[in-house]
């Protein structure tokens, strides 16, 4: 309408104030203004994040958004963290470089979560873009120190390097050594997921010409003995991960690295302490007062070792521990880390069923008693109660993310051998900003039903050995109105939630179900009826077409994407779909 | 002290949620409705239980709505898991694909770390030669590339985690979906897989013939082949 056109802002002015707006959300919104508004705010864009990668494809976003500077694409399922899907199935970011090493040559970063990397693809990366900063690889697999090699060697201004848990092929080369002299702007270097060595008189010189050094996590082959050298060279370090964290002739060392240690006055995250000595904590020591986060996951230190050291951390938001430090231990914490925030309890003794020491449902309770502002739970246990659970649930009202793992699956509530259906109930019900949440333990339909009517906030979660009908099913994905990604394994969970409820499927990321019981032709159907859906079959026995439509599919995922069915699928994998079948790669 | 759930029967707000239905292979816009049992159970309801034309059984457990308001659990019996725990492995659950679920990164690096700290308690407890002083287990991943004839594309599998043929084998044959892969020519008869390797010098050998600690220090890559070739 012309009246309305004479009062709208030129569109520089437009542009100018859409630079103030950051967040992808506000972005979408932005766009759906009108058509003028979106074509600015397309070319306005700097920051892509991609949570499905298979949900759009390098052309679609290249088309919408020419000018991105920086792209967060995520890749495998989170089930394939536990090798439940199998090698080789996708999620290989080649193609998205090779498409943007022609389309986007500002392209200043890169943030890749579960995605097959190659060296290839690293070298194209440190050639193609001039200004690259910042590199993050989380959870990643596919490439080697030889890659990691070409993007020391190239990328001259680069900021970030940042390995998070990746599976790297160390070929215990010089890949640290490839850093030119002239390198001086890194802030972030996290190499603590590599095996190798690195030279360490490289390593100390990068880290001394790299003055606004502030994120250092070196990887376990760097002995106590290099710690202070390197701590003298970046005082200024924010964040540090350290190397293996013993020494025989420990005395001698002591003096040299608690002063080293006193020189960081900035330090506020401590990660790292591979194979750690009781007697070489006193080290840091010092600068516990101001540590916000402590990550002891690696750490075997036992109960008293680690009450030395948290009743010192009063400061601490975050803290990652492994189960060895016992009850008591929490204890310790629930009254020294009154601020504490996010609380991560990993079993220590994987592969070993004695358990020596006490780690019981009473940790958690009492940390929840100690730490008002706890909001972010990750805890394995062998028991649990219902009683344990409300209490949880009353003392911390503004829980976020709750992940419970028992580890014996179907255990039941341990003083009432009761399922745990109304302790989980009463998480959602007085947890009402939950997000994230995961299940175990005895569970019936029951618990679905809490979490279909109270999870209003829920967007992601994880089940495992629960439920006993579809209705279970039904529940969640006929609730939960911010449901983003549903993943599913041994549960009797079927067709007809499924097929009931697949629209559902286009206002959620993705859902995952293996091992239950959904049949070939229902997933046949779905993928037929949903054009928007890429339903996978995934299912190492053979093609659909040789077995029957009665018969259980292996691994179910199901995600919206606007870029049709992939063409990358490895031989196991099929997209069924309206045009065929099942179409294999 | 037990908390009331107090599980009213108020609508989802579910704008998006259909029922489904199976005969027109269209979908049905949602009605209103009649009776006291509103947004998603009717749903459920609709398309599976109440339609006639579906032939589903009324016997499913979804239709008992006399639940205790709070929320107390019958008794349960226990539940049937329908699919893939390894009731032989139950033991902790630790004999389960992928559960507990830990990453797989995490897993091996505490692992190894644990037969580090038993070796470095060894030396600490007992200053003399206990023989594994010496012991340092480090764990390098040894992948290698498996091409099996006949499929496009090729896996891989580490080598590290295997102390025998056997199992190697037994993992090869999950990876592949394929029972007869053996070594050795194990199929007179002309059927079944073969599995081969190619050494440090290139050469391709038949597994099987050397120590199992010979071949991991030499195989650089593997492959199925099919027997009567």
């Amino acid at each position: 309408m012309p009246a309305l056109m004479a009062f709208s802002f030129p569109e520089d002015v437009l542009e100018h104030i859409f630079t103030f707006i950051d967040s992808d959300k506000d972005r979408n919104s932005v766009s759906l203004v009108c058509k003028s508004w979106y074509e600015i705010e397309r070319w306005s864009r700097r920051r892509v994040f991609i949570g499905n990668c298979y949900a759009a494809s390098p052309r679609i976003v290249i088309r919408r958004f020419p000018e991105v500077r920086s792209l967060s694409l995520k890749g495998k399922p989170h089930f394939a963290d536990f090798n439940l899907v199998p090698e080789g199935w996708g999620a290989c970011v080649d193609p998205w470089i090779s498409a943007m090493a022609e389309a986007y040559p500002t392209l200043e970063e890169l943030r890749l979560k579960r995605m097959v990397v190659t060296d290839e693809g690293l070298e194209l990366i440190s050639r193609a873009f001039k200004n690259f900063r910042v590199l993050v690889l989380s959870s990643c697999e596919g490439f080697t120190t030889d890659g990691l090699g070409a993007i020391a060697a190239n990328c001259r201004n680069l900021r970030e390097l940042d390995l998070r848990e990746c599976e790297v092929d160390d070929r215990c080369g010089h890949w640290l050594s490839c850093f030119p002299e002239t390198c001086t702007s890194l802030v972030s270097l996290n190499f603590a997921c590599l095996d190798g060595e690195v030279s360490f008189p490289a390593l100390e010189r990068l880290v001394g010409r790299c003055t606004n050094l502030k994120t250092l996590r070196l990887n376990r082959a760097v002995p106590l003995e290099k710690l202070p050298n390197l701590l003298k060279r970046a005082p200024q370090l924010v964040d540090l991960g350290t190397g293996s964290f013993s020494v025989d002739l420990y005395p001698e060392l002591s003096s040299n690295l608690l002063g080293a240690v006193t020189g960081c006055k900035e330090l506020k995250s401590l990660s790292g302490f591979w194979d750690v000595a009781p007697a070489c904590l006193p080290s840091i020591y010092p600068v516990c007062s101001g540590i916000t986060s402590l990550n002891l996951s690696y750490a075997t230190i036992r109960r008293p070792d680690f009450v030395k050291l948290v009743s010192q951390c009063h400061n601490l938001h975050q803290l990652w521990v492994l189960d060895y430090i016992e009850d008591s231990g929490l204890a310790a914490v629930a009254s020294s880390c009154k601020d504490l925030k996010e609380l991560r309890v990993f079993p220590s003794y994987i592969n070993d069923a004695e358990q020596n020491f006490q780690l019981t449902e009473r940790g958690l309770v009492s940390v929840s008693e100690g730490c008002p502002k706890l909001r972010s739970v990750l805890y394995f246990c062998h028991q649990m109660s219902n009683e344990a659970l409300f209490t949880i649930a009353r003392n911390s009202p503004n829980m976020t993310r709750f992940r419970l793992c028992i580890i014996e699956p179907h255990t039941p509530d341990y003083l009432t051998q009761q399922s745990l259906d109304a302790g989980f109930g009463a998480i959602v019900q007085h947890c009402k900003g939950l997000q994230r949440l995961s299940l175990s333990g005895l569970l019936t339909d029951r618990v679905f039903e809490y979490i279909g009517n109270y999870g209003k906030k829920l967007e992601m979660l994880s089940v495992a050995f629960a439920g006993e009908s579809d209705l279970g099913l039904h529940h969640v994905l006929s609730g939960c109105p911010s449901l983003r990604k549903l993943e599913i394994r041994d549960c009797p969970f079927g067709d007809k939630a499924l097929l009931a409820n697949a629209a559902k499927l286009e206002t959620m990321r993705s859902l995952w179900m293996s091992s239950c019981s959904v049949t070939l032709g229902a997933c046949k159907l779905l993928g037929q009826k949903m054009p928007r859906l890429n339903v996978e079959v995934i299912d190492e026995r053979g093609s659909p077409e040789s077995l029957p439509d009665d018969c259980l599919v292996e691994r179910l995922y199901a995600y919206r994407t606007v870029a049709g069915p992939r063409f990358d699928m490895p031989s196991f994998v099929w997209t069924v779909d309206e045009e065929s079948n099942s179409r294999p790669s | 002290m037990e908390l009331e759930l107090a599980l009213s029967l108020s609508p989802a707000p579910m704008g998006t949620t259909r029922p489904f239905d199976l005969n027109c292979c269209a979908f049905e816009s949602k009605e209103t409705s009649e009776c006291g049992v509103v947004g998603c159970k009717r749903g459920f309801h609709e398309a599976f239980v109440e339609d006639p034309k579906l032939g589903v059984k009324e016997t499913l457990p979804l239709l008992q709505w006399n639940d205790k308001p709070n929320g107390e659990d019958e008794q349960k019996s226990p539940l049937k898991s329908p699919c893939s725990i390894n009731q032989s492995d139950h033991g902790e659950g630790y004999g389960i694909v992928g559960w507990p679920p830990i990453k797989s990164w995490r897993k091996k690096h505490q692992n190894h770390q644990q037969q580090n700290q038993i070796g470095v308690r060894c030396r600490e407890n007992r200053r003399e030669v206990c023989g594994i002083n010496d012991m340092v287990i480090h764990h390098k991943s040894m992948h290698v590339k498996v091409k099996m004839e006949g499929e496009a594309i090729g896996r891989k599998a580490d080598i590290s985690l295997h102390s025998s043929y056997q199992s190697l084998i037994a993992t090869l044959r999950d990876m592949f979906g394929k029972c007869q892969i053996d070594m050795n020519n194990g199929h007179k008869d002309g059927t079944g897989y073969t599995l081969a390797y190619q050494d440090k010098e290139g050469d391709w050998l038949l597994v099987g013939d050397v120590p199992w600690q010979t071949f991991i220090q030499s195989v650089q890559r593997l492959k199925i082949q099919r027997n009567g070739n």
